[in-house]
């Protein structure tokens, strides 16, 4: 049965590697058949993102603003509810936005703006007749929180957890509009010099990440090179980013990046479900610890007993020798 | 320039859950091991580093707390703050995002002299998912910036230091205004004096009132053991001595996505 809410999914401007995939594919799995409204925002610089027909009716809008050049929540915000306006999403709706910190602020501000309960950090949503049922972890990760409401519009970000559906592809109708709300005065903000220049987590086919176990600058150097001579991301838990190993825009886990790589490449990390709430489930977790007895061995598909100060030198000069 | 820090506390996960899980009772466990948050830290952190800079900035802290005796409440007044009161944390639980950012924005709007700068964690402890920060700001109507990694007073205001998308960037703030702190090495809370360990001893604290806000949006049916990842074969180990392992390693790493 279609539910009697209105489903739409709100694309902040995507950077390198980000995918809204597997959002719009749980959002259609959720839609059953009902309309599905994708509001993709864009600058004047920004390619359109590809319009995707999924498992239900969609209507896919390219909204760009001529003016919008720093994403930032202060901007779109403005664009956001007018791209609600422009697509006329009836009440009541059930309005989703991608995890990550972006997303993550634009939802509850929303939800400030439109009344609307904001569902913050989704797990699973389901959507029966008007009631929304979420589920979203806390005490990191180790206990999860059932919620749901019947308000008229719901916001949340939403990191779909179940496999994607393999449903027939339906209807797709493009439609492009340009936005022209006022946006904030553009800010005096100066970019400070980044020593980071490794491949983005988003969309990185292999992941190689350090927990507490690395004890130092050390290993995060030996880590690095190792992900340099793969082609690899760099990740890093959230002691690491305490620590000053990795910095915060690299940070994997409940609070920081949710990463989707094929292999996930964990050293001295011991397997906190803060921590693997941000790894796929789809990825396959190679696993480095000296305790054979850590919880990551409960969850790796492959696992590796060994102290890293003697496997990371041998497994850089394994990588340098078959170069 | 005075500056309010939110501060919430998680319950330490060295300890197991309790083995009945509803609300009251993780609460009770937070107040029974209670640490302060990596993002907790770094909003006192931050506040402090002002009044390192100036010390004619006041600084007073709101706590959600389990009751008047909360030892998280003598913790952080053991950084000799000017004023460390709490609310209550059952009453208004950090899952509630809306009723609980109404209820305080409503509280500090009464509050003599109204703060310059809110600082609060990036996430309001275990049961917030980051909502509350922004929601906050949006009910008191402030400038929020989020992902702040430093802080400075200047002529003008402050210039923040924070995350945008993969940079970081140096951003003036004129106030007041709502910060939300992230985690980084340089805001790492520092260690409190004896002397004023032993003199948050000896202080009384009180739970603040906080105003009714409006009919809930959302509802809290049940609390649960989150679900584990299950995996449908054993974890394959590799053996033999290191430079074997390297060898495995180095084969298996070179082509991601293809099965081991």
């Amino acid at each position: 049965m279609i539910p009697p809410r209105h489903l739409a999914v709100l694309l902040p401007p995507m950077g390198d590697g980000e995918s809204p995939d597997k959002l719009l594919q749980a959002a259609a799995a959720l839609a059953r058949g009902g309309p599905l409204d994708v509001l993709a925002l864009r600058g004047p610089d920004g390619a359109a993102l590809p319009p995707q027909a999924t498992g239900t009716s969609t209507r896919w809008w390219d909204l760009n603003h001529p003016g919008l050049q720093r994403v930032d929540a202060d901007a779109l915000i403005p664009l956001f509810l007018q791209a609600l306006d422009v697509a006329q999403i009836p009440s009541p709706s059930l309005l989703l936005l991608p995890p990550g910190p972006l997303g993550e602020e634009c939802a509850a501000r929303l939800a400030a703006r439109l009344g609307a309960a904001p569902l913050g950090r989704c797990g699973d949503i389901e959507v029966d007749h008007h009631t929304v049922r979420v589920r979203r972890a806390a005490y990191g990760g180790r206990v999860e929180l059932h919620m749901d409401t019947e308000a008229a519009v719901c916001v949340g970000s939403w990191r779909p957890t179940a496999p994607a559906s393999d449903a027939p592809l339906a209807e797709l109708v493009q439609l492009t509009r340009t936005l022209d709300t006022p946006l904030p005065a553009p800010v005096a903000a100066q970019v400070l010099e980044s020593t980071d220049k490794m491949p983005a987590l988003e969309g990185a086919r292999l992941v190689v990440s350090g927990g507490r176990g690395m004890a130092g600058d050390t290993g995060f150097g030996l880590l690095t090179r190792i992900a340099d001579r793969l082609g690899a991301s760099l990740g890093g838990s959230l002691p690491t980013v305490d620590a000053g190993w990795v910095p915060v825009a690299r940070q994997i886990g409940q609070s920081g990046k949710f990463v989707n790589p094929k292999v996930y490449f964990a050293v001295g990390i011991s397997g906190t479900p803060q921590h693997l709430a941000g790894v796929s489930a789809d990825s396959r977790i190679v696993a480095v610890n000296k305790d054979p007895s850590a919880p990551i061995f409960g969850r790796a598909d492959v696992g590796v007993v060994a102290e890293w100060e003697a496997l990371l030198p041998a497994l850089l000069a394994e990588l340098d020798s078959t170069a | 320039m005075n500056i309010l820090v939110l501060l919430s506390g998680i319950a330490d996960p060295k300890w197991a859950l309790p083995s009945t899980l509803d609300t009251a009772a993780l609460e009770q466990q937070r107040a029974r091991y209670p640490l302060l948050s990596p993002f907790d830290e770094a909003a006192l952190e931050l506040a402090l580093k002002l009044r390192d800079a100036d010390p004619a900035t006041q600084i007073q802290a709101l706590v959600s707390a389990s009751s008047a005796h909360d030892p998280l409440l003598r913790h952080v007044a053991g950084f000799r703050l000017d004023q460390v009161s709490g609310f209550d944390a059952t009453r208004w639980p950090a899952w509630n995002g809306t009723a609980l950012a109404s209820a305080l924005a409503a509280h500090l709007r009464t509050r003599t002299p109204a703060p310059d700068l809110l600082l609060i964690g990036r996430e309001f402890g275990d049961l917030d998912e980051g909502s509350l920060p922004a929601l906050l700001a949006e009910a008191l109507a402030l400038p929020f910036r989020s992902l702040v990694l430093g802080v400075r007073a200047t002529a003008e205001g402050l210039e923040l230091v924070r995350q945008q998308g993969p940079a970081q960037e140096s951003r003036p703030q004129a106030l007041p205004a709502l910060a939300a702190v992230t985690n980084h090495a340089r805001n790492r809370l520092r260690h409190p004096l004896l002397k004023n360990v032993m003199a948050a001893k000896k202080m009384t604290f009180a739970l603040i009132e906080l105003p009714e806000a409006g009919r809930p949006q959302l509802q809290l049916r049940g609390v649960a053991t989150a679900p584990q990842a299950v995996r449908a074969s054993a974890c394959r180990m590799i053996e033999g001595d290191v430079i074997a392992q390297a060898r495995a390693l180095a084969q298996l790493l070179k082509t991601p996505g293809v099965p081991a």
